[in-house]
């Protein structure tokens, strides 16, 4: 099966450059040796139609018609040692923290920004800003509830940050969902390890949010807030809600009377005191900010603004996890903590500074180029996967507007190995680790590892190809036998 | 609890009881065709009962020009322009469960989208007339799995009194509405009547899964009046009118802990109506005018009663003053 396996160029996360596995992996990669590939297909195939009976799915569009897909799982999960894991973990506390600090400075007193540490006109530009909540004092001075961090590793198997989202992070759900599968479809595949388990978790985030209430109000109400079930996130909305035991609700449950919130039920209204919403800031109160949204609550804000309800996390944390803000995260950590960042961010150009564009002007070829307002994959240039036109259009896209752009060199993303029915190929990786605050600022174990199932690409995006492993921290090394 | 979730738990269970029901007056006509002793009469016009009983002779009207078995399966199972089509009904009933996943049984989410997946996978096939059937007892066990998934693992708090009142005020429309259809169908067409009508009649019970109960009690003598008393009165029967009706109101009750507040008055006093409608009464009484006119006017205070359970709790987009 490991045959017309490929080492190449990048961090292959099982196999040491000898080909022989990493200590921790080899327990593992013994089994999948010795297993039959036929077997492994039906599982495959139990296992995805466990996801489809549980309705964990997403929906694509095409010709007006909505089909639900699974996201492809893929067995062989991201292994991480429990040494490597500690020194992640406290990267991660204080790349969190350091963004928190900055968004808490940047919506009072701008200090940042006045000792010349940022460019101001980077914020006051920045479409996530928002002055409408400058000033607002939150509980625990918490912008950052959670934060979904992605992680990948560089061709020595460093750890870098790709991406920092403070905003609606989506996934924690299939987390749960990977592990569930993986124990329930390849049980025998936990022999000889002891993985962190994950159910405790659900506690940690309600004490979260409940830390979070205003007015350090004991035993607050919680709702989270979702669009709706026609939202692609929606099940991670349900799933969340129904662990850490809060009511789901959407923006017709809620009403705002004196500034107050409070959810409609079948008994009459009853206050609520912390909003966990997974509605972007853009839509939450068609008075504050676009009139036409239909799934806020209008009034919203200004009870936020009195004190009366948490919002979680704050609005207009979009402007700290912004593309172009993201290249001076290691600054904010020198700049609030005075320590030296333990992860380091990809090298990224700003093509704002004339000196730099000129630079990816002329090695377009050679790297990534983004645009600061997209997500998902979409909008990007692969230099070395481009086309001589498709480089000379995103050119032109540039030149427009330098300041929106940023570039970076082309990740040599690490690479696992994914299942393919006969054999095993080297599949692309990356990890978003899930850290929340609130009393203590917690990194949850693991997180959802993404894999690009088509061999070779770097998109791991599952509305283009792809797929999740499960993620194993382990307690301790593993029993070789 | 979210007025928002009392009111997908409410529409949930009363569309899958909706679901069951149409499947339970499918298979019924299926198999009295197979046994009728006059094949030859059993025309037609026969399967256009059941749109009758669904009150859906306008839309379907409008879609068929023709009405034979097949036009009338495929209206009252998948078609999309049928509201209560069962395809529409479990689309539905799934939509709620989806909305109120963190409040029911995981099981229980599995059970209706795992149905609503069969149902989409057989409305997509090229479907035979002889696989209805069995197509049907697939709807009617997925239906009870569902009811049993309830009964054993939810708690009986609002969530589930509110799964309990919308199933069996449901079901006690959909009974009476049956009886009334069959109640009035003219059988003196037939050479044979006596034949027909205990076919007749025992169809009905069937589709009610009544037939064994009833014989229980009545012996195998099948009349209108006792099938009459046995789907109107019959206090131990759990597709009864009185009997549902009995459940709806306990569920009321228990909502509202026994007590009858300001809020609650309008609905306390409709279910006291329509309860007194049928206790105390011997079904001559019950009939003693007109039993269409009885049925006709049960029906529309079962309707009367859902109105009164959205006002109650401002189920649905009624606003909260």
């Amino acid at each position: 099966m490991f045959n017309s396996y490929k080492l190449g160029e990048f961090f292959d996360e099982m196999l040491q450059k000898d080909r022989l596995p990493r200590d921790y992996c080899r327990p593992f990669h013994e089994r999948l040796n010795v297993v039959d590939s036929r077997d492994l297909q039906e599982r495959y195939e139990l296992a995805q139609s466990d996801f489809l009976r549980q309705g964990i799915t997403f929906t694509v569009y095409s010709e007006n018609e909505g089909m639900e897909r699974t996201m492809p799982f893929d067995f062989v999960p991201k292994i991480i040692p429990p040494d490597e894991w500690a020194e992640l973990e406290r990267g991660l506390m204080q790349r969190f923290d350091a963004l928190n600090a900055f968004l808490d400075d940047v919506y009072h007193e701008q200090q940042i920004l006045k000792d010349g540490v940022i460019p101001r006109d980077l914020i006051v530009n920045c479409q996530h800003f928002f002055e409408q909540v400058a000033g607002i004092d939150l509980p625990r001075r918490q912008h950052i509830f959670m934060a979904g961090i992605d992680l990948i590793r560089d061709d020595t198997g460093e750890y870098r940050v790709l991406e920092d989202n403070l905003r609606n992070p989506s996934g924690l759900s299939y987390v749960f969902q990977n592990r569930y599968v993986m124990r329930k479809v390849y049980p025998e595949f936990f022999n000889q390890y002891s993985v962190q388990s994950l159910e405790q978790q659900f506690s940690y985030l309600h004490s979260s949010m409940a830390s979070l209430a205003p007015q350090n109000k004991s035993n607050p109400t919680i709702v989270l807030l979702t669009p709706g079930i026609h939202n692609s996130a929606y099940y991670d909305h349900s799933y969340i809600a129904q662990r850490s035991g809060v009511e789901l609700v959407e923006g017709r449950d809620l009403v705002v009377r004196d500034r107050e919130v409070f959810m409609k039920t079948a008994r009459g209204l009853k206050q609520v005191d912390v909003i966990y919403r997974r509605i972007d800031d853009e839509f939450l109160d068609p008075l504050e900010f676009r009139e036409d949204s239909l799934l806020g609550v209008p009034g919203l804000v200004d009870a936020y603004r009195a004190g009366n309800v948490s919002i979680i996390n704050g609005i207009g944390n979009g402007v700290a996890d912004d593309k172009a803000i993201y290249h001076f995260v290691p600054d904010m950590i020198r700049y609030y903590l005075n320590e030296e960042p333990l992860v380091k961010n990809v090298k990224t150009y700003l093509l704002r500074y004339e000196d730099q564009l000129e630079y990816v002007l002329d090695h377009l070829s050679e790297l990534v180029v983004k645009h600061t307002n997209a997500s998902g994959g979409y909008n990007m240039l692969i230099g070395p996967h481009a086309s001589e036109e498709e480089i000379e259009a995103y050119r032109k896209q540039i030149l427009k507007n330098p300041s929106e752009f940023i570039a970076q060199p082309t990740i040599k993303l690490s690479r696992l190995p994914a299942f393919k029915g006969d054999r095993f190929a080297a599949c692309h990786i990356d990890l978003r680790v899930f850290i929340f605050g609130g009393e203590k600022t917690h990194v949850f174990p693991g997180g959802l590892t993404r894999v690009a199932l088509k061999e070779g690409s770097l998109v791991v995006n599952s509305s283009q190809g792809g797929g999740a492993k499960d993620t194993w921290v382990l307690e301790e090394s593993p029993v070789n036998v | 609890m979210l007025s928002r979730v009392a009111d997908s738990l409410y529409w949930l269970s009363r569309n899958v009881e909706r679901a069951e029901n149409n499947a339970r007056l499918i298979a019924v006509k299926l198999t009295s065709r197979l046994e009728n002793a006059n094949p030859i009469e059993e025309n037609n016009q026969n399967w256009y009962e059941l749109i009758e009983i669904g009150g859906y002779e306008q839309i379907f009207n409008e879609n068929y020009d023709r009405c034979d078995d097949r036009s009338v399966v495929e209206f009252l199972m998948f078609s999309m322009k049928n509201p209560n089509s069962i395809l529409n009904a479990i689309t539905v009933a799934r939509e709620n469960a989806r909305a109120v996943r963190e409040i029911i049984p995981n099981e229980l989410w599995e059970s209706i989208n795992s149905f609503y997946l069969k149902l989409m996978s057989f409305s997509k096939s090229v479907w035979a007339m002889d696989e209805v059937n069995e197509f049907c007892e697939t709807v009617k066990k997925e239906s009870l799995f569902f009811q049993g998934i309830v009964e054993a693992t939810m708690p009986r708090g609002d969530a589930y009194l509110f799964m309990d009142m919308g199933k069996h005020l449901e079901r006690a429309e959909k009974t009476a509405r049956i009886l009334d259809v069959f109640y009035h169908k003219d059988l003196d067409q037939y050479q044979n009547k006596e034949i027909v009508e205990y076919h007749h009649w025992w169809s009905v019970l069937q589709s009610v899964s009544g037939h064994e109960a009833y014989i229980k009690m009545y012996r195998p003598l099948i009349k209108a009046k006792d099938v009459a008393e046995f789907f109107i009165l019959n206090i131990d029967f759990p597709r009864s009118m009185i009997y549902c009706i009995q459940k709806v109101r306990n569920a009321f009750v228990a909502l509202e802990e026994g007590e009858v507040e300001h809020y609650s008055e309008s609905l306390a006093k409709e279910l006291e109506y329509l309860a007194n409608d049928l206790i105390d009464f011997t079904i001559e009484e019950v009939l003693y005018q007109d039993a269409h006119a009885f049925l006709q006017s049960f029906q529309r205070r079962c309707s009367t009663v859902g109105h009164y359970i959205t006002r109650t709790y401002y189920l649905g987009e009624v606003a909260i003053p």
